[in-house]
């Protein structure tokens, strides 16, 4: 008996040890995905900038291939110190009329924050001889943008780069009117053009959108919202949007590639809810083919 | 950090000293972790004092397993009873703990160098060739794992009682079991 209790006693101990048993060192360390900077993804599928070379004074207009028709006129041109410009001089094209190639370009419409029904970006550009060249004062090009359902009070805006992130900004009194082809307008800068209006009243409400995932580093994820009904297109920077209309319908897509060049996405239809909704996400992986279906059906 | 590894050399030291005046064993033992699901082998000696052992030891998972690291500390051994020729004794072990594939765990704080500090219950025989099976507790990790070894005492003739002990019986062909 006497040895009987003390080992009773020893197996009552021992037994204590199963009580916080933890498996917590094999648990391996989830993968994270990883992605590299999409930019050259988007070089290799944006809209070709297009070139024109200007040798005579011809009635014009130059017409790119996707409609846009620009009435060029050397006599408006300078070089930036106020030189005149002499045959031939070249105008670059870049035209961006669907979402898709807007995302590929990465130009979201927003001005100051403020999101933008689109009619269409356009990038018009003159050179002579290797140096960009300017308009000068007070003078204007004619623009003519294609639209099957051209929209009243469209603006033109003007589009500035800083950081790689665009903002489009108003000339006051420079509108685009409608025509039977879509909107024409007299530019007084080269560069990016707008066709576009504030998309919302005044007094809408807006929410904010965060996105995070656990399987994926976003960092270099390109994130956009598009707005179908308003014709708008939002670029989240730092996985945080700008404010969204409340009641409107969003659709969500991302993107990004691994260093084995595969294409993950994530793609979401949804309804902007007047709380701000963060999305914990995880992308999957995508063909070119498919990833291009979906920006096409945006 | 240096001075941590200056006990471990005092230890040992010492523990050699001790082991020039009285018997000693050696042994070996196969470990398995429970929650780890690993194994491991392990060395160690041991210096008993009565009742109570001093044993330095050492123990290696190798990289096949689940979790790759190696143990390095010193236990102290308690002979609690007799269990017919067996001795039941109870162990607590510290030492230090190099984890070599720490960055591969989603354990927070995971690292390379620890400290560990381990319990548990043991049962040995009492001849001079002395198998062991201990179970123990890992505070630190919160994992258990079984010891099954055996220890040869130099210095030791089966069937004659040596040094001071708690109350056992001497046996022929046997060590004392408190030793």
């Amino acid at each position: 008996m006497k040895t009987v209790i003390p080992f009773i006693a020893a197996i009552t101990f021992s037994s204590f040890f199963f009580v916080q048993c933890s498996k917590d060192r094999i648990e391996q360390k989830q993968q994270i995905n990883e992605y590299e900077p999409i930019n050259n993804y988007f070089d290799t599928k944006k809209q070709e900038e297009q070139e024109f070379v200007i040798d005579t004074n011809g009635q014009g207009p130059i017409i790119g291939n996707q409609g846009t028709k620009i009435w060029c006129d050397k006599s408006k041109l300078m070089y930036p110190n106020g030189d005149s410009v002499y045959y031939p001089y070249t105008v670059k094209l870049v035209e961006l009329y669907t979402p898709k190639d807007m995302i590929y370009y990465q130009m979201p419409t927003v001005a100051s924050g403020n999101l933008l029904t689109t009619g269409g970006e356009v990038r018009i550009r003159a050179f002579k001889n290797g140096q960009e060249l300017v308009l000068r004062p007070n003078k204007t090009w004619t623009v003519e943008m294609p639209n099957s359902t051209p929209l009243s009070g469209m603006n033109i805006y003007y589009g500035t780069i800083n950081s790689n992130i665009v903002n489009w900004i108003q000339n006051p009194n420079e509108f685009f009117t409608t025509t039977s082809y879509g909107y024409v307008g007299e530019i007084s800068r080269l560069g990016w053009i707008g066709c576009g209006k504030l998309a919302v009243l005044t007094g809408t409400s807006f929410s904010n959108f965060t996105f995070s995932s656990t399987t994926d580093n976003l960092q270099n994820v390109a994130i956009f919202m598009y707005y179908h009904n308003l014709k708008s297109l939002m670029q989240v920077y730092n996985q945080s949007s700008g404010n969204a209309p409340v009641g409107d319908t969003v659709k969500i897509v991302m993107m990004g590639i691994n260093s084995s060049q595969q294409l993950y996405y994530f793609y979401q239809k949804m309804p902007v809810s007047s709380t701000n909704t963060q999305l914990n996400i995880s992308l999957s992986p995508i063909t070119d083919a498919s990833m291009t279906a979906i920006l096409d059906s945006l | 950090m240096v001075l941590k590894k200056y006990i471990f050399i005092a230890i040992f030291v010492i523990s050699s000293h001790f082991s020039i005046a009285q018997r000693f064993g050696i042994g070996a033992s196969a470990i398995y972790n429970f929650q780890t699901e690993s194994f491991a082998g392990g060395l160690r000696a041991e210096f008993p004092m009565g009742t109570f052992s001093i044993v330095p030891q050492i123990a290696y998972y190798p990289a096949f397993n689940k979790i790759n690291e190696y143990y390095l500390g010193v236990a102290m051994h308690q002979n609690l009873f007799p269990l017919s020729n067996w001795t039941v004794y109870a162990l607590v072990h510290g030492g230090y703990n190099g984890w070599s594939n720490y960055e591969t765990s989603n354990l927070e704080n995971a690292k390379y160098s620890n400290w560990d500090l381990e319990g548990g219950i043991g049962i040995k025989t009492n001849r001079c060739f002395r198998p062991f099976l201990e179970y123990r507790y890992n505070l630190k990790w919160k994992e258990t794992n079984l010891h099954f070894g055996f220890m040869y005492f130099f210095h030791c003739k089966n069937g004659k009682r040596f040094g001071s002990g708690g109350g056992g019986k001497s046996r022929s062909g046997h060590c004392n079991a408190y030793d």
